[in-house]
């Protein structure tokens, strides 16, 4: 009998020890955004809701896609037909294989292209500044909150060079020096690099965040391209290491790519 | 009531969610949309690549003459295989035999985006209904 109760003991012990270490595993570690089930989504947001939060705190992890540009494309100039004619995408109404998506070559998204394509994007603040990661391609973009002004005459970045600062309870990004090789979207939608942007970021809720987006090119549209979406809180999870890595990306066009458009391949 | 339609919504932003999985990339244009142009096939594993952008495999098929024929099977990426299907890793390996269904090539190649995968055992690997879109231009 007493040995049965030594027995017990020891395999309850084991036991304990198993579930402490599993939850060791678990505990700091989290899925990706995109990685999460839908039931470690459910178990992480469940207090979500009637969670109380501070407007001025954007900390934490955003959306598992991002905010996508409005389908009322403004007029394009005659100059923006032109770029945009450029363009092979590899979705949308002019979309064909093998197109010349700058991202299938691993070029940078450029803003705001990573805002409306990111897998999650998270904020964080540093004294000046508050940092925008975004897990595409794992990027950070830096807004200055320090007082400084935009460039009079940047040299043109993928970022550009954005400044924030609060009003009221939105907090305010006006960005410019854009480079104009990066596309707007998926769908080949094209800017200049005399476009500037205006973000609006607004707490709703502890676990909505409304976002606006507003696109100020006349070189290339009529008028401002205007987009607004909201992004969920990403409880229970952290960004994942998702670079574009070229020759995965070479690999993948020789094996699936190509094949699924080439004839000449197997 | 609220709760079914909390459901409905949640359904279709999960959907919704789901469906930009392939064309950024540029293949998504290139295969069928709809299940009556599917293919099944039974393969023998050779690579199970797991990596960004796309998850694929790399199988073979024998033909009626008993010719090995080399084929892709697309998927999406590896943290969206993660959380909407439960893929890791090490779901596939080499050797594996695996009866797949396919959205082929619209060209015919031997190549696809997969829908349906079942292991040799029964086990299903992947039952993708995102697949059956019907308009390529919404992906």
């Amino acid at each position: 009998m007493r040995r049965y109760t030594m027995a017990a003991v020891i395999a309850g012990l084991q036991l304990w020890l198993m579930s402490s270490a599993a939850l060791a595993q678990e505990a700091g570690w989290k899925p990706c955004p995109r990685c999460q089930t839908s039931a470690q989504r459910a178990a992480a947001t469940k207090n979500d809701k009637d969670h109380s939060f501070y407007a001025h705190d954007l900390i934490g992890i955003w959306g598992r896609q991002g905010i996508a540009l409005s389908d009322e494309v403004p007029p394009m100039t005659e100059w923006g037909k032109a770029k945009y004619e450029t363009a092979k995408p590899g979705m949308g109404p002019r979309a064909v294989p093998l197109g010349n998506d700058p991202m299938m070559i691993c070029d940078p998204l450029g803003f705001p292209r990573w805002l409306n394509y990111n897998y999650g994007m998270e904020f964080a603040n540093l004294p000046g500044r508050t940092i925008q990661f975004f897990e595409t391609y794992h990027t950070f973009r830096s807004i200055w909150t320090d007082g400084r002004s935009l460039p009079k005459d940047p040299e043109p970045r993928w970022l550009g060079y954005s400044i924030g600062k609060w009003d009221g309870d939105t907090f305010i990004v006006d960005s410019n020096g854009f480079d104009d090789r990066s596309w707007l979207d998926t769908q080949g939608h094209q800017h200049s690099d005399e476009m500037t942007t205006h973000e609006t970021y607004r707490r709703l809720s502890y676990d909505r965040l409304e976002v606006t987006l507003t696109i100020d090119d006349p070189k290339t549209y009529t008028k401002p391209w205007v987009s607004k979406g909201t992004l969920n809180l990403s409880s229970g999870t952290e960004l994942a290491e998702y670079f574009c890595v070229p020759s995965e990306e070479a690999t993948y066009k020789k094996n699936v790519r190509d094949r699924a458009a080439k004839p000449s391949t197997p | 009531m609220d709760r079914i339609r909390s459901l409905v919504l949640c359904l279709i932003a999960i959907a919704l969610v789901s469906l930009p999985a392939l064309a950024h990339h540029g293949s998504g244009v290139s295969y069928e949309t709809k299940l009556d142009k599917a293919v099944t096939m039974k393969g023998t594993v050779t690579q199970f690549v797991w990596r960004n952008p796309h998850v694929y495999i790399i199988y073979n098929v024998k033909d009626a003459n008993d010719n090995v024929v080399e084929w892709s099977a697309e998927t999406s990426s590896p943290s969206t295989m993660t959380g909407n299907h439960n893929w890791t890793r090490t779901t596939i390996k080499p050797g594996d035999e695996i009866t797949f269904t396919l959205l082929p090539s619209k060209i015919a190649s031997a190549a696809g985006i997969l829908y349906k995968a079942v292991a040799a055992d029964g086990t299903v690997l992947l039952d993708d209904k995102s697949r059956l879109r019907g308009d390529p231009t919404v992906e």
